[in-house]
C-alpha cells in the first residue's frame, strides 16, 4: 500500500513533464496550447526569459520529485522493520539548501532586468543629443521620445482606440476614434498610450508579448515592433466585471501604405457630412 | 473523527444537490404587464371595489394565444402572414432562426442562439430591457417593445431603418454598456438586427392587443377560435381576426415605410470662399448664406474678392503661398461658423442652453424622465408613483439628463451627419426636440459649434499636461 | 465524541440552510402559458394569409335627420383640491409676481360642473356621406385651429380637433418652449417652439383616446389632445356644459366620455325629471339612437371616485 503512494507521487513529475512535452509538440488533443506566434522584434526577450525560468525550475522540480519518490519508496513502512531514529537534522544541509535557491533567485532577478528594462524603461526615442556635459547617454541628454501612435482606453467591456492621426497629437479634432480595432504599421517602432476609463483592465497582446495592466488614473505606454502582417487578438487579462470574457479586440498589422490608407478611410467615414440613401434594391 | 466528517460531507452534498437543480428552464416570453395595467387604468375606477377595472383572465389568455399564434416562442419564432403587409421585408425567418433558440449550432455548423448569447442578459429574452444584468447598468438597456429607438436617421414617431439598427449593433453606443459587435461575422450581425425588429414587432402588437381589450365589455372574449358552430360565431371570429391582422399590418407597414422616409442630408458647405460664390438657387442648399452675410457685414465689403483681400490683410498672410492663405481663411470661416452656432445655442431660436445648460454641461434640466417612464408613471411622476410600475417589471426610474456636450462622447455616433440628425429630428423618447425651424445652414453651424466644444480649453485642461502624469478622472 | 458530532452536524445544517436560502427575490413578471388548442387554431387561421373579413358589408341604416345632444357633467361629492405645481424655470415669466399655478387635471366650479370633459363619437361613420356629416361641419373641416401657450401654460387644456383641420401650434411667450406631443394613433412630434412662432401639426390618423402634450423645458406644462376623423366631439366649458349639434339621427351611435382624472366614465347618475337614476355605461361607450330634431338632454352626475 505504501509503495502505491510513492508511485502515485512519481506520477506528478512524470505526467507534469509529459503534459509540457505534449503541449510543446502540439499533438492532438493538446493543440495551440503553447506560446502563440511571436511577431514582436522585442518579444524574444520575454520568450527567452520564460523558457529559461521554465527549464531551470523544471529541472529542479523533476529533481525534487524524483528524490521524493526515492525516499518514499526506500523508507516505506512495510519494508522497513527498524525503529525510527530521531535526528537533530543536519545543519550543513539546511545551509546548503537555503543558499542555493537564494542564489538562484538572485540570479533570475538580475537576469530578468534586461527584459524589464526593454519592456518598461527603454521607450523608443526619435533623437537623443548630448546635454550640457557633452556626453551621450547621461541623465542630462536632450531626448525626444517617440509620440504614441494611438491611445487605447479600456472600458467595460471594450477597447476604445484613438489615433493621433495626421497631426500626430492626441486629443485634437482630427483624431480617428474607433472601437475594438487596432491597426499597426509593420516593421516600425510603435508606441501606444493606454489608460482606463473605469476599472482595472489589462491590455494583452499575446502575439506581441505585451501585457500591461491599465490602472484607472494612470497613463502608461507600451511599445513594440511588429515584424509580420496578419490579424491577431487583443484580450483583457484582468477581471473587470461580468463582460471580461468578451472584452476582445482585433489587432491588424499591415504595411505602412495600407495602414495610411486605412486611417485616411476611417477619417473620411468619421467626418461624413452628407448622406444619401443607397438607391436600388436592398437584399 | 471519521464518522463526523462523513455525516457532515453527506449533509453538505445533499444540500448542494437540492439547491442546484437539474437542467435549464425553457426560455419563455414575459407578458407586457405594465402596458396591460396602463390600459386597465384608462378604464377608470369601479365604484364597487374602489379599484381600477381589470381585464378578465380569459381575455388575457386570448391575448397570450394570439401572441403565440403570431410570433411563436423564444426557441421557435414565427412571423404572422399578413395579406396587407409583407413581413419578410422587415424580418427574415432564416436569420431569425439563427438568432433564436438556445446557444449552439446546427448540423451545418450554422450558429443558433445568437440573441441569447450576446443580447439577452441585458435586453431580456422578451426584449424588454430587463435582463438579469440590466439592473446594474446606467443607462438601462433599451426596451424594444414600444418600437421606439433613440438613435436613428428618421424623425420622431417613425421606425428606425435597418441600417440605423445595424450601425448601433456594429459600433456600440459609447458612454453606455452597449458594446460594439464589429468583430462578429456580418451574417450574425444581420441575424441580431432582424431579431431585434422581430421583438419590436411582437411588443408593439401586444400593446395594440391590450388597447383593443379596453373596447371590450367585461366577459367579452377578444377572439374565440372555438366558436365555429354558429354562423354568427364564425362571422365574429373572422371579424376579430381581420381586426387583429389589421393591427399587425399597420405596425409592419410602419417598419416598411421607415425605409422610404427621406433622411438625406445635403453636403456640409465647405469652408472655402468659393462657397460664397454659388448661384442663388444653390445657395440655400449647399451654401452658407448667413455666414456670407455676416462676414460681409463684419468686413464691410460687398463682394467675395473684396472679402478675400480684406481677410488676407487682416490675418497677416499677405506674403504667403496661396495654400497657406486658403488655410488661414478656412480657419477664420470655421471660427465664424462656430460663433453663429454659439449664438443659436444661447439665443431663442434653438434654445439649447435651457436644457443643455449655459456651460453646455447638460445641467440645465435634470428633473425629467424618458418616455419609457413617463408613458406609465405620468409626466411629473413622484417617488410614490413608481412603486406600482416597479412591481410590474419597470426598472427603478432615473432622471434623464441632457448630454454633457463638453465630453465629446456622442451616443448616436460622432460623425457630422449623426449630430445633424440629432438636431434636426430630435431624439425619440427623450425631451430632445426636433428643430424644423432651423435651416440646413443653421444646423451645420450648430454642429460645428458642438463639435468644437470638447476641444475648448475649458473642457479638458488635462490635454495640455505632460506625459506620464497621474491622471485625475 | 457524540456531543461534538451533534454540534458539528448542527453547525453544518445551519450553513447549508444559509446556502439554500441565499439571494433575494427581485420582482419578476410571470411567464406566459398558452391554451394549446386555441393557439394552434389561431395560428392555422392566421397562417392562411388571407385578409380577415372586414365588418359586414350589409347595408348600414341611413340617418333620418339631425338631432342635438346637450347637457352638463357635474361631480358628485367633494372635488379633490387642485394641487399647486412647482415652477422650476423662468419664474419671472411663468409665475409673474409669485402667483400660484394650480394643476388642471380636475377643474370643478362652485356648482360641481367639471371642465374639460370630452364626449366623442366612436362609431365609424362614412366621412364623405352628407347624410352622416352635416354640411355645417363639412364647410369648416379644413379650418385653422390654434393651440397656444402663454405664461408657460397651454391655453386649451383639452384640445379636440378633426384630422382634417389645420392644427397650428403657437408660442405666445417671450421664452422658447418645445411642444412634445405623444400621440396615441395620431402622430407624435417633439418640436422646438421659439418665442412667438407657430408650427403646423399634422396628426395623420385619429386617436382612440386623448393623448399627452407637454413641454420638456417647463415640465409642469401639460395638456391633452384628441384628434378625430368625424366632427362629433365636444369639450365641456368651465361650468360643465356642452352642446353637440347636428348629430345624425336614426342610427345607433356610441359615445365615449373621458376626463383626465376620472378616465372613461362608466358609472353615472342621470338626472331626469328631478330624480337621479343610477346608470352604468358600456366600456365601449354610451349608446343612443336619436330621433330627428330631438334634443337629447344629458344631465349627468359623476361620483368623485379617484385614486
Amino acid at each position: 500500500m505504501g509503495r502505491f503512494w510513492s508511485l502515485l507521487f512519481l506520477m506528478v513529475p512524470v505526467l507534469g513533464v509529459g503534459i509540457f512535452v505534449w503541449a510543446i509538440a502540439g499533438w492532438w488533443p493538446i493543440q495551440n496550447h503553447w506560446l502563440p506566434d511571436n511577431i514582436n522584434d522585442h518579444g524574444h526577450v520575454i520568450d527567452s526569459l520564460f523558457n529559461f525560468i521554465l527549464y531551470l525550475t523544471g529541472a529542479i522540480f523533476i529533481a525534487t520529485g524524483l528524490v521524493l519518490f526515492w525516499f518514499l519508496w526506500k523508507y516505506d513502512a512495510a519494508q522497513n522493520a527498524e525503529p525510527v531514529k530521531y535526528s537533530h537534522g543536519s545543519h550543513t544541509l539546511e545551509v546548503v539548501w537555503s543558499i542555493i535557491p537564494s542564489v538562484t533567485l538572485l540570479f533570475i532577478a538580475i537576469y530578468q532586468m534586461n527584459a524589464w528594462a526593454d519592456a518598461k524603461l527603454r521607450r523608443p526615442e526619435i533623437s537623443r543629443t548630448p546635454g550640457p556635459d557633452g556626453k551621450l547617454h547621461t541623465d542630462d541628454d536632450v531626448v525626444v521620445l517617440q509620440p504614441p501612435l494611438a491611445e487605447v482606453t479600456g472600458r467595460q467591456f471594450e477597447w476604445r482606440v484613438r489615433y493621433a492621426a495626421a497631426d500626430g497629437i492626441l486629443g485634437t479634432e482630427d483624431d480617428v476614434q474607433i472601437t475594438n480595432e487596432l491597426h499597426i504599421p509593420q516593421g516600425e517602432d510603435v508606441v501606444l498610450r493606454i489608460k482606463s476609463q473605469d476599472v482595472l483592465h489589462s491590455f494583452f497582446l499575446p502575439n506581441l508579448r505585451i501585457k500591461q495592466d491599465v490602472v484607472p488614473g494612470m497613463k502608461q505606454h507600451v511599445w513594440f515592433r511588429a515584424n509580420r502582417t496578419g490579424v491577431y487578438d487583443i484580450v483583457c487579462a484582468e477581471l473587470c466585471g461580468w463582460g471580461h470574457y468578451k472584452m476582445r479586440g482585433r489587432l491588424t498589422v499591415e504595411d505602412r501604405s495600407s495602414f495610411n490608407r486605412w486611417l485616411a478611410d476611417q477619417h473620411t467615414k468619421q467626418t461624413q457630412a452628407e448622406f444619401q440613401k443607397p438607391t436600388g434594391g436592398e437584399e | 473523527m471519521n464518522d463526523r466528517w462523513k455525516v457532515a460531507v453527506a449533509f453538505l452534498l445533499a444540500t448542494c444537490a437540492l439547491c442546484a437543480g437539474c437542467g435549464a428552464p425553457v426560455a419563455e416570453f414575459r407578458r407586457y404587464e405594465m402596458y396591460r395595467r396602463l390600459q386597465e387604468k384608462s378604464l377608470g375606477i369601479d365604484p364597487e371595489t374602489k379599484t381600477y377595472y381589470t381585464f378578465d383572465a380569459q381575455q388575457q389568455r386570448d391575448v397570450d394565444d394570439v401572441m403565440w399564434a403570431m410570433f411563436g416562442t423564444p426557441d421557435e419564432p414565427s412571423v404572422p402572414q399578413l395579406a396587407d403587409a409583407d413581413v419578410s421585408k422587415v424580418v427574415d425567418l432564416n436569420l431569425l432562426q439563427m438568432a433564436a433558440g438556445p446557444v449552439g449550432s446546427d448540423e451545418t455548423g450554422r450558429p443558433t442562439g445568437l440573441y441569447r448569447e450576446h443580447c439577452a442578459h441585458c435586453h431580456g429574452v422578451t426584449g424588454d430591457g430587463n435582463g438579469p444584468t440590466a439592473i446594474f447598468l446606467n443607462p438601462y438597456p433599451r426596451d424594444y417593445r414600444a418600437g421606439r429607438f433613440k438613435f436613428k436617421s428618421t424623425p420622431i414617431d417613425t421606425r428606425p431603418t435597418h441600417d440605423d439598427l445595424k450601425k448601433i449593433v456594429t459600433d456600440g453606443i459609447p458612454g453606455t454598456a452597449m458594446p460594439s459587435f464589429r468583430l462578429l461575422p456580418e451574417q450574425e450581425v444581420e441575424a441580431l438586427v432582424h431579431y431585434v425588429k422581430y421583438l419590436s414587432l411582437r411588443g408593439q402588437t401586444e400593446r395594440k392587443l391590450y388597447e383593443t381589450l379596453t373596447q371590450l365589455e367585461a366577459g367579452e372574449r377578444l377572439i374565440n377560435p372555438a366558436a365555429g358552430n354558429s354562423d354568427q360565431g364564425q362571422t365574429q371570429f373572422k371579424e376579430r381576426l381581420g381586426l387583429i391582422q389589421g393591427l399587425a399590418s399597420e405596425i409592419v407597414a410602419e417598419w416598411i415605410g421607415a425605409e422610404e422616409v427621406d433622411t438625406h442630408i445635403d453636403p456640409r458647405p465647405k469652408l472655402e470662399l468659393v462657397t460664397f460664390s454659388l448661384p442663388p438657387e444653390e445657395e440655400e442648399k449647399s451654401g452658407f448664406p448667413k455666414l456670407k452675410e455676416e462676414l460681409f457685414k463684419q468686413q464691410a465689403v460687398s463682394s467675395v474678392d473684396e472679402l478675400r483681400s480684406r481677410l488676407i490683410e487682416q490675418l497677416g498672410v499677405g506674403n504667403q503661398p496661396a495654400e497657406e492663405q486658403d488655410k488661414a481663411i478656412a480657419k477664420h470661416m470655421a471660427s465664424a461658423s462656430r460663433q453663429i452656432g454659439q449664438r443659436l445655442y444661447y439665443a431663442g431660436k434653438a434654445n439649447c442652453f435651457s436644457c443643455h445648460g449655459p456651460s453646455a454641461l447638460g445641467d440645465g434640466q435634470t428633473t425629467d424622465y424618458d418616455s419609457w417612464v413617463t408613458e406609465f408613471a405620468g409626466k411629473l411622476p413622484k417617488r410614490a408613483d413608481f412603486a406600482e410600475w416597479v412591481a410590474l417589471g419597470m426598472l427603478p426610474p432615473r432622471n434623464i439628463r441632457p448630454r454633457n456636450l463638453r465630453q465629446g462622447i456622442y451616443r448616436g455616433g460622432m460623425r457630422p451627419i449623426d449630430l445633424y440628425w440629432r438636431i434636426r429630428n430630435g431624439i425619440e423618447g427623450t425631451p430632445m426636440p426636433g428643430n424644423k425651424q432651423l435651416t440646413s445652414e443653421e444646423i451645420w453651424h450648430l454642429v460645428n459649434y458642438v463639435q468644437s466644444l470638447p476641444y475648448e480649453s475649458i473642457s479638458d485642461p488635462r490635454m495640455a499636461e505632460p506625459e506620464n502624469q497621474r491622471e485625475r478622472m | 465524541m457524540k456531543a461534538s458530532l451533534l454540534h458539528s452536524t448542527y453547525a453544518l445544517a445551519v450553513l447549508s440552510a444559509l446556502v439554500a436560502c441565499c439571494g433575494c427575490e427581485r420582482p419578476q413578471v410571470k411567464a406566459v402559458h398558452v391554451t394549446v388548442d386555441s393557439a394552434r387554431a389561431l395560428r392555422r387561421a392566421l397562417g392562411e394569409g388571407k385578409a380577415g373579413q372586414t365588418a359586414s358589408a350589409t347595408e348600414a341604416p341611413k340617418p333620418t335627420g339631425w338631432a342635438t345632444i346637450r347637457g352638463r357633467f357635474v361631480l358628485e361629492g367633494t372635488a379633490p383640491p387642485r394641487a399647486p405645481v412647482s415652477i422650476t424655470k423662468d419664474q419671472q415669466i411663468c409665475a409673474p409676481g409669485g402667483k400660484q399655478v394650480l394643476g388642471e387635471d380636475l377643474v370643478v366650479d362652485e356648482n360641481g360642473g367639471i371642465k374639460d370633459v370630452v364626449i366623442y363619437l366612436t362609431t365609424k361613420v362614412p366621412l364623405d356621406d352628407p347624410a352622416f356629416i352635416h354640411p355645417d361641419y363639412e364647410a369648416t373641416k379644413g379650418a385653422d385651429v390654434v393651440f397656444d401657450q402663454k405664461e408657460c401654460l397651454f391655453l386649451t387644456h383639452l384640445f379636440a380637433a378633426r384630422t382634417t383641420s389645420k392644427i397650428v401650434l403657437k408660442n405666445s411667450d417671450p421664452v422658447g418652449h418645445n411642444t412634445k406631443i405623444d400621440g396615441k394613433g395620431s402622430a407624435s412630434v417633439n418640436v422646438n417652439m421659439p418665442q412667438n412662432e407657430s408650427v403646423a401639426y399634422l396628426p395623420g390618423k385619429q386617436s382612440p383616446e386623448p393623448f399627452d402634450v407637454s413641454c420638456s423645458v417647463h415640465p409642469w406644462m401639460s395638456a391633452k389632445m384628441l384628434v378625430r376623423d368625424n366632427p362629433y366631439f365636444a369639450v365641456t366649458k368651465p361650468d360643465g356644459s356642452f352642446e353637440l349639434k347636428n348629430v345624425p339621427a336614426g342610427v345607433k351611435l356610441d359615445f365615449r366620455v373621458w376626463q383626465e382624472r376620472l378616465k372613461f366614465i362608466q358609472n353615472v347618475k342621470r338626472v331626469a325629471g328631478g330624480e337621479a337614476k343610477d346608470e352604468k355605461w358600456k366600456r365601449s361607450g354610451y349608446s343612443v339612437t336619436l330621433k330627428p330634431d330631438e334634443v337629447h338632454e344629458m344631465d349627468i352626475r359623476i361620483p368623485a371616485v379617484t385614486r
